[in-house]
């Protein structure tokens, strides 16, 4: 129960600093609904768990909070990635290129046959 | 970093939390409305809509429960909430709390008291440097004992010994030496006109050095100050510069006069030193080379006779004790080998001397060597009472937790976990240990500065201040104690079933076995405690009744040695006279005599004595006598009743025949049913006319040796008589013992200046009150009567509350089936007796288990009892009969709230 509870909590701040960083300040709704979609909808995401996410990458200082007003005219609080956001967002890209990359070669048979 | 960034971002969250919960509700509001909203323009029905978005977001609970645990620091947040929740429950309950709290706070603050005194006592180290490289030049005994040749084991030095070893030294880093006794002087302080009573002892001049200590104030004595020619210095103990001076700095340079000669202040010893002899702590350290000054008319340093010193050293480092005492007893055989024309050292003599090395990182204590019995069974009580009030609170806790099941069942049903309520429940437990703990602090800080006068008699022993390890241990024991009874209710609690505590309980038999061990634990806890006590209070009473037979309250000792000021035997009886004639003149004193033991002190002449016309006695000690030397009207100065005939008198010179008075014991052991006036006796046997000693009278029994053994046989000799010091050994050491009419102590400054009017050489070696004396000896009984009485009748406390507390709970418990059986019929009496019942299946076993316990332990106790017996019947059957009663009152209020229960009220009761 723990640990796919930390894997999925470690894949889906990536997942909500890479949507931060291609939409730009989003709320978490919309966060959410975003990382659904992105995912072809293959991914069921129970909203709730965003929140948490969310609040642990405002303490670790990857992402801020700010209330705004949204489109329908709410009052939503909309997140926004900070600079050391993006730092940690490339250095986790690449890490986890770097893992699939190695896990696609046991995968596939190799050349040498 | 990140780490560091969000820890600490968590601790903000302390203080920020009802802002984030109002933060977060907002958010999640917003999220619904707008997930709503899109649900809406998607065609749902409001509710439909709502529903969804909803059920999409998860548990609105749960989500906040997780941002809860993510945001701030859990386990704090929720201890936090435990302690509040757990005041506030303490709160609701203030009999229990505060019955708890006292309860603590009696068992750890009569333990942390009497431990810290135990501690100082026994177990600590003196607060010097590198306590344990140091090794005293004596036996472990009580000090004060007569050393040297005659008794083969030396303890006291000569200066020339001192002087020896030093310069001879091998096995030792360094030796240091101090005098053993304390000397009283009457000084003026800054000039005063009015002399006040000091005590001092001199040291060597590298004293303080070698214990490696720092003076509080000022300096403290150097080797510097120990030659002939330095100037007077003296250093001042911390306490007496307390209570004297009041911690004034201005004391440093005042002058303090005594026997004519100004010292200087010059520092004072560091606080909680008392000295090598922790018993003898004095006002004053002086130099060893004032020692004419201190005592005047009397070169010790000259006097090779005078064993005044006691030496302690330094071992080297690599050096065994048993090396060590080889090499200095060596040395002394050889020092005495060489002094071959001193008087009376006799082959055998060198043979037997020998010196016992033995550790002194304690110091030689008085107490530790006679206390070490008393406070051992003291501080045995003291785990006693500190356990039964622990099991008290434990029985509180358990009452009260049984009584919260029903709480407990519908938190768990609620969905607590098991983990949580433990922690609660402990959290609860440990609030009561802390507060009690806290409570405990404040009462051993009071009640150890009054066990210290108590035991002690002075407070510079313990000093009053609680050992803070001690008290760290108590509280620890306290607390986990606490926590352990508060664990045993919550795992229970735990696994209770939830369906039946839900209904109530109708059943009457004693479910929880726990308790009642505990209870009948306590009352034979008390049992014990009360025996012991009933026994020492019993021996206090026969030792004080034992009158010591003269007059203590108002007798002065005055020791003098006229050999220092070089009179010769035939000298004495003179000089004796002009010095009891003097001493009559003081204002204040009624009379003067001569006697030559100090009452108590254990030092005594025995003799075997051959009696005239009886048949002399082959076997040497079947007739013994003790033998005093006294002066004219000792009888009457030491107020001892004259039960025939009549007191040794100032007519009674040399050249009469020798004239002597019997004591009582005497004369119903040597002459049953006869007269003893006029008979005659000699010592030594056979029967020698010429040396024999005619009864004149016969006196009272008093106590010489000892309070607790029986009077032996004494004859009083008249001292006065006897030119001849050949037959009755050195006449020189005398004490003059004198009445005054009112309190003996204003009488004190103006003894040293009365013997210099009749003989200015004449040192005055000690000045001593003589209820000091007697007091001393009593002391220890005193206060182990007191104490252990205090301490039993604390935990007869402890008991009857938990008595009463497992009993009130019973009858709460029982309420509904109290109302039962007074609806079918029984009598209020019946239902008085039913409760009582159950207290008495607690007390009787309780007791029985105490007196048995009692029994097995009490030979402990023997060697602190007198007039007693360990299996004194009188002892055990008053403290069963007393205990009996007063559980039964503690079963009495329960018993009769059981009585006034309204059936009515009961039967709904759940």
């Amino acid at each position: 129960m723990g640990e796919k509870t930390d894997v999925w909590q470690g894949t889906l701040a990536l997942m909500v600093l890479k949507t931060l960083e291609t939409i730009g300040p989003l709320h978490g709704y919309g966060i959410a609904r975003r990382i659904e979609q992105t995912s072809g909808d293959l991914l069921s995401v129970n909203y709730g768990t965003l929140y948490p996410s969310l609040l642990k990458l405002e303490q670790e200082g990857y992402i801020k909070s700010e209330w705004g007003v949204s489109d329908n005219n709410r009052r939503a609080k909309y997140y926004k990635l900070t600079r050391s956001g993006h730092k940690q967002l490339e250095k986790e890209a690449r890490e986890w290129e770097q893992t699939t990359s190695i896990i696609a070669r046991f995968l596939t048979p190799s050349a040498e046959g | 970093m990140k780490l560091m960034r969000a820890f600490f971002s968590r601790i903000s969250e302390l203080w920020k939390r009802p802002a984030r919960e109002r933060d977060l509700s907002a958010e999640l509001d917003s999220h619904l409305q707008m997930h709503i909203d899109d649900n809406l323009r998607a065609g749902m029905t409001p509710q439909a809509a709502r529903r969804a978005a909803l059920l999409k977001l998860g548990g609105l609970q749960q989500v906040k429960e997780k941002y809860r645990d993510q945001r701030g620091l859990p386990w704090v947040e929720t201890f936090l909430q435990d302690v509040r929740f757990g005041l506030r429950m303490l709160r609701k309950n203030p009999a229990f709390t505060v019955i708890a709290v006292l309860t603590l706070a009696l068992g750890i603050g009569a333990n942390a008291a009497i431990f810290s005194l135990v501690n100082a006592v026994l177990l600590n180290s003196m607060p010097v440097a590198s306590p344990r490289e140091l090794v005293l030049f004596s036996g472990f005994s009580a000090g004060g004992s007569s050393s040297g040749l005659h008794s083969g084991l030396w303890q006291q030095f000569s200066s020339d010994d001192y002087a020896n070893f030093t310069d001879h030294n091998q096995s030792f880093k360094e030796l240091t030496a101090y005098q053993t006794d304390r000397t009283i002087l009457s000084v003026h302080i800054g000039g005063a006109e009015r002399p006040e009573v000091a005590r001092s002892t001199m040291v060597a001049g590298n004293f303080f050095p070698f214990l490696g200590l720092r003076a509080a104030a000022g300096r403290l004595l150097t080797p510097e100050d120990d030659r002939p020619a330095a100037p007077p210095v003296v250093v001042l103990d911390y306490g007496y510069w307390t209570n004297r001076f009041h911690d004034d700095p201005a004391a440093i340079g005042q002058t303090i006069e005594f026997n004519g000669i100004p010292f200087t202040i010059v520092g004072v010893a560091p606080r909680g030193f008392t000295g090598i002899n922790t018993y003898l702590t004095p006002n004053l350290w002086i130099p060893l080379a004032r020692q004419t000054d201190v005592i005047p008319g009397q070169n010790n340093a000259a006097d090779p006779d005078e064993y005044w010193l006691n030496i302690v050293g330094r071992i080297k480092p690599g050096v065994k004790l048993r090396q060590a005492q080889a090499v200095v007893n060596a040395q002394l055989k050889e020092s005495l080998n060489a002094q071959t024309q001193r008087e009376g050292i006799t082959g055998r003599d060198i043979a037997e001397s020998h010196i016992d090395l033995s550790w002194g990182a304690g110091g030689i204590s008085y107490f530790r060597a006679q206390y070490r019995d008393a406070l051992e069974i003291l501080a045995a009580i003291m785990g006693i009472v500190l356990l039964m009030a622990c099991a008290n609170v434990a029985n509180l806790l358990l009452s009260r937790s049984a009584s919260r099941e029903r709480e407990i069942s519908v938190r768990l049903a609620v969905g607590a976990s098991r983990g949580r309520l433990v922690r609660q429940l402990l959290t609860e437990s440990l609030l009561l240990a802390l507060i009690g703990g806290a409570a405990g602090m404040l009462a051993a800080k009071w009640a150890s500065q009054i066990l210290a006068v108590l035991v002690t008699g002075n407070t510079g022993i313990a000093r009053g201040a609680v050992d803070v390890t001690v008290l760290a241990y108590s509280v620890g024991v306290t607390a986990i104690a606490g926590i352990l009874f508060g664990l045993v209710p919550a795992l229970r609690a735990g696994r209770a079933d939830l369906a039946t505590s839900m209904k109530g309980s109708l059943s009457s038999r004693l479910r929880l076995g726990f308790p009642n061990a505990i209870v009948v634990f306590q009352v034979a806890g008390s049992i014990v405690l009360l025996i012991g006590a009933g026994l020492f209070v019993r021996t206090f009473q026969k030792l004080a009744n034992q009158a010591v037979g003269f007059d203590e309250d108002h007798i002065l000792l005055v020791g003098i040695d006229a050999r220092k000021a070089g009179y010769t035997l035939e000298q004495t009886p003179a000089l004796y006279r002009s010095l009891l004639d003097r001493f009559e003149a003081i204002p204040g004193v009624r009379s003067a005599t001569l006697e030559n033991f100090e009452p108590l002190s254990g030092d005594s002449w025995g003799s075997n004595l051959s009696i005239e016309g009886k048949p002399p006695i082959s076997r040497f000690p079947e007739i013994m006598v003790q033998r005093e030397l006294v002066g004219p009207r000792y009888f009457e100065t030491e107020g001892i009743p004259i039960l025939l005939g009549r007191d040794i008198s100032p007519e009674d010179r040399p050249g009469e025949p020798l004239v002597t008075v019997i004591n009582e014991a005497m004369a119903r052991k040597y002459f049953p049913g006869r007269n003893p006036i006029g008979q005659r006796f000699s010592l030594g046997a056979p029967f020698n006319p010429k040396e024999s000693l005619t009864i004149v009278g016969v006196a009272a029994n008093a106590r010489y040796y000892s309070l607790r053994d029986p009077v032996p046989p004494m004859e009083f000799a008249a001292a006065l008589q006897m030119p001849d010091g050949a037959s009755y050994n050195s006449d020189y050491e005398k004490e003059v013992a004198l009445r005054t009419i009112g309190d003996p102590e204003p009488v004190i400054a103006a003894i040293r200046p009365a013997v210099k009017q009749v003989a200015p050489d004449l040192p005055v070696t000690s000045v001593k009150l003589a209820k000091d004396v007697v007091g001393t000896a009593l002391r220890q009984n005193r206060t182990l009567a007191e104490l252990s009485s205090a301490f039993g009748v604390l935990t007869v406390l402890l008991a009857c509350i938990g008595l009463y507390g497992t009993l009130a709970y019973r009858v709460s418990r029982r309420t509904q089936e109290i109302g039962i059986r007074m609806a079918l019929g029984a009598q209020r009496a019946n239902l008085m007796w039913l409760i009582t019942r159950e207290g008495l299946c607690l007390i009787v076993p309780g007791i029985a288990v105490g007196v048995m316990a009692a029994l097995a332990s009490t030979k402990v106790l023997a060697s602190q009892l007198f007039g007693v017996t360990p299996d004194d019947l009188l002892t055990f059957v008053a403290t069963s009969a007393l205990l009996l009663v007063v559980a039964l009152a503690a079963c009495w209020i329960p018993a009769r709230r059981a009585m006034r229960v309204d059936p009515m009220v009961a039967l709904r009761h759940e």
